[in-house]
């Protein structure tokens, strides 16, 4: 089968990558083993959080210019970056996703563990926060539902307190929801999110929160809404006589999973060919090029393309793994930029950053990568699967994921 | 020795390899309808570390409700094989043997033997009010149902009496698994895959011996007729290929079954049909690609078709063959629908216990195929067929019969015959 471009990896990254070259008419591909990480997502994009010292970054664009050479931003340029944000800003709004924020000045998120993190754009009815220090709200009601146990309420009412926000808990509960419950391991998230779809069960649970005592100034709820469609939480808020606003559970994330949805439907419906459940194996390379790759699921077939893109992710996403020898990239095991030395991989201290991290494949300033020191010409990787940033100490990850994805996207697209 | 160890330890069915991210509960059909299913993750990996130290953790009422759908194979990123590992569980831990009611649902092949001899009897039994009172109370078998009605001739008598003679002449050939359902029930199929190859310059033969996949009889947890069947099938397989004809069905859920089951649930050794088994579609649509087949089309042909993907068709990785298919077709208006359980379950859906909820899974489909206003689905599942035909009324076709409409034979025969046998 023959394409213009094929994308390993169908998450944030593949996905922005996919739908900006189908905008431009191109016929792309993208093959993703299993669902991505957008279903560990906060509902908010991160560009850039902290610097490398760990210091909360207030103004990211001024920043890029002191991170490491080999950090993808500063492949791509301070300048560009500004551009690209606004043509992500773009292609989330024309997708049905609708975030605020800037990237002249990064606003806060509130984590499920209670903690306040520096953040770009955030899901529209998501509880943020403009100062690092203190939150908007005077007193909060933290309503949580009877048996979900994937919202940590004593944590996120501590951390609210020590913000100088008064937190009140509330557990509430609707008989759809109590009889859920049958099977606590279902309790989850996204299954909560599939009862309050109808207006039946949000007229019952704005009921509940209208019914409470109207001391604090807003509620907080998991974000258990809005699994298919934004219009369900506007529906949900609309009941609600107070402010309601959502935040993020532990996984997986209702906010995610409606990110990758829509982002899928925007790529389909632009004509891309989204496979899902089938990973890529292996390929072939001939003369500084990639010839075409094979998948897991469909025998023989060679899938081929002018120009692939890597988007496989980090560790987590089996993009980057390791043996006791080395780290490596396994569909064409690329050069990987990784310290050779193993007792370097890890800092004894968890909460230090983690050299493994920053590992990921190397490329030239295009993001195109080499086997054994070679230049793949038709090659590029974009997102996690990169090194030279750290997702979690820096909060960039899916601000790489898409910056990189858009660069190489437009590459590709004004390359002919 | 340590490091051989840690490495290479990789449990059956991937088994260790989860994650324990849940992502597996978000796409799980039955727990999305039902809180009395405990969900893919609990039902798989994590309930099976539990039933391997003890059986007693074998909850085999709970299991029994996985539809066997495998869309939480496809959905985990970490390769874990959860509905292999549920329905292996099933005849692993279960110390009951099909009832009756189960037997006669699983064994499409006798049944199917001996409806077809009396058809009309047995069509119009399935349908009266009374037999199928007696099927629901007594035996179990939902009365809401609608049955498929058994065909007066099967496709091997028929094929036996037009088809086979002619089948010789062609320089090329393959094999079809036609299966129970294109055998008893609806052999149109079956006829009209044998105009589409033989229009593209392809004898079609039987298999020496085939015997039902026996899918029904895995989820019903009948195993060692299951294994018998199967190795039948294999048996035959390899004859043919042997004999240099490629293997091809009409349905995904043989094809599922024969490529993936036989080796995860019933550990027989398929490679013949892992390497030699293919969909029509697929085999149809990769001659094209490689510029070995041309098609032509009538000119006045025209259909608005949505295609559905079954639950066995996205784990294969497949439907891309079917559509791709499909959209070669000039009059076709072609609209993908979103892929999702139709809810049958094979057999799953025909149980009383699990009409109401196999109904519930569908809703969506249902919904959105009354919403394209379509004049056919196009599906590769033959019980996905039944279970949308039922519930709404849009008729539903197999790709290839779609393919036999909209083929102009004629010109298609031309364009493909050899230029060296001419004269
Ligand atoms: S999706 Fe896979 S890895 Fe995640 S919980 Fe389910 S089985 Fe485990
Ligand atoms: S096979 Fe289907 S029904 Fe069974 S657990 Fe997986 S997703 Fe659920």
């Amino acid at each position: 089968m023959k394409f213009d471009n094929i994308i390993i990896g169908g998450g944030l990254s593949g996905l922005t990558c996919g739908i900006r070259l189908s905008q431009e008419g191109k016929k792309v591909a993208i093959i993703s083993a299993g669902q991505s990480t957008l279903h560990f997502g906060s509902g908010s994009l991160d560009l850039l959080g902290y610097d490398e010292e760990g210091n909360t970054v207030e103004h990211p664009l001024d920043a890029i210019d002191h991170l490491n050479k080999n950090h993808p931003y500063r492949k791509i340029g301070a300048d560009r970056i500004e551009n690209l944000t606004a043509e992500a800003k773009k292609l989330l709004d024309e997708c049905g996703i609708h975030m605020t924020g800037s990237v002249q000045k990064n606003h806060y998120r509130i984590t499920p563990m209670g903690v306040l993190k520096p953040t770009w754009l955030t899901l529209e009815n998501y509880a943020t926060s403009p100062s690092a220090t203190e939150l908007p709200w005077r007193s909060v009601i933290i309503a949580n539902v009877a048996g979900f146990l994937d919202f940590p309420v004593e944590f996120i009412a501590d951390g609210l307190a020590k913000l100088g926000t008064r937190p009140e808990v509330e557990i509430i509960s609707i008989p759809t929801l109590k009889a859920r419950r049958h099977s606590p391991s279902e309790m989850r998230s996204a299954n909560i999110a599939k009862i309050l779809s109808s207006e039946e069960t949000l007229e019952q649970i704005a009921e509940v929160l209208n019914g409470m005592e109207e001391t604090a100034e807003a509620i907080l709820m998991p974000a258990i809404v809005g699994l298919d469609k934004e219009e369900t939480e506007a529906s949900l808020k609309q009941k609600v006589r107070r402010p309601l606003l959502l935040l993020p559970t532990l996984p997986p994330s209702v906010p995610g999973i409606r990110i990758q949805t829509m982002l899928q439907k925007q790529f389909t419906h632009l004509g891309g060919l989204y496979l899902l459940g089938s990973t890529v194996t292996n390929g072939n390379v001939s003369n500084g090029k990639l010839e075409y790759v094979m998948t897991s699921t469909m025998m023989d077939e060679k899938l081929t393309a002018d120009n692939y893109i890597l988007a496989t992710g980090s560790f987590l996403s089996d993009g980057l793994k390791s043996n006791y020898e080395r780290i490596y990239e396994p569909i064409l095991d690329l050069d990987v930029e990784a310290s050779k030395n193993r007792a370097e991989w890890i800092d004894p201290n968890v909460f230090n950053a983690q050299p493994y991290h920053s590992f990921g494949v190397k490329t030239n300033e295009n993001f195109q990568p080499s086997l054994k020191g070679q230049t793949l010409e038709n090659m590029y990787a974009i997102g996690s699967v990169l090194g030279g940033h750290n997702a979690i100490h820096q909060a960039d990850g899916t601000g790489v994921s898409m910056m990189t994805a858009l660069a190489v996207a437009n590459r590709l697209i004004n390359k002919i | 020795m340590a490091t051989d160890l840690q490495l290479t330890s990789i449990s059956e069915k991937d088994l260790e390899q989860c994650l324990k991210c849940s992502i597996c509960t978000v796409y799980c059909p039955v727990s999305s309808v039902t809180t009395l299913y405990p969900g893919p993750k609990h039902a798989g990996p994590d309930g099976e570390r539990y039933r391997m130290k003890d059986r007693r953790f074998f909850d085999e009422d709970a299991l029994k409700m996985c539809l066997n759908c495998k869309r939480c194979e496809v959905a985990c990123p970490h390769g874990v094989q959860i509905g292999d590992i549920i329905m292996s569980a099933r005849m692993k831990y279960s110390r009951h043997s099909a009832g009756l009611r189960d037997f006669m649902l699983a064994n499409t092949d006798l049944m199917g033997t001996v409806a077809t001899k009396v058809a009309p009897i047995a069509n119009y039994m399935t349908k009266a009010a009374p037999v199928k009172s007696i099927l629901h109370n007594v035996m179990g078998i939902e009365k809401n149902r609608t049955f498929p009605d058994y065909a007066r001739q099967t496709f091997e008598s028929w094929y036996r009496k037009e088809a086979a003679e002619s089948q010789d002449k062609f320089e090329k050939q393959v094999s079809y698994f036609h299966g129970c359902y294109v055998n008893y029930n609806f052999p149109q199929l079956g006829k009209d895959l044998v105009k589409v190859m033989n229009a593209i310059g392809y004898g079609v033969k039987l298999l020496e011996k085939e015997r039902c996949c026996g899918i029904a009889l895995i989820t019903n947890n009948m195993p060692s007729q299951a294994m018998r069947q199967g190795k039948t099938n294999l048996k035959s397989m390899q004859l043919s290929v042997e004999q240099g004809r490629p293997v091809i069905s009409t349905s995904s859920t043989c094809t599922f079954t024969m490529r993936s089951e036989y080796e995860h649930i019933l550990h027989l050794d398929n490679e013949v049909a892992k390497n030699n088994l293919s969909l029509a579609t697929r085999f149809i649509y990769r001659l094209i690609e490689e510029g070995n087949v041309r098609l032509a089309f009538q000119k006045d042909f025209h259909m608005k078709v949505a295609y559905h993907t079954p639950c066995h068709m996205e784990r294969m990785g497949w439907a891309v063959y079917s559509t791709n298919l499909i959209k070669m077709i000039p009059g076709v208006d072609f609209i993908m629908l979103d892929s999702q359980c139709c809810g049958i379950g094979g057999t799953y859906g025909f149980k009383k216990e699990n009409y109401s909820i196999s109904q519930k899974i569908g809703e969506k489909l249902f919904h959105q195929i009354q919403e394209s206003q379509v004049d056919c689905v196009a599906t590769d599942c033959e019980t996905c067929k039944w279970q949308i035909e039922m519930s709404v009324s849009t008729p539903v076709m197999n790709p290839i019969s779609i393919l036999a409409q909209a083929l102009d034979v004629e010109e298609t025969r031309r364009l493909n015959k050899k230029p060296d046998k001419q004269d």
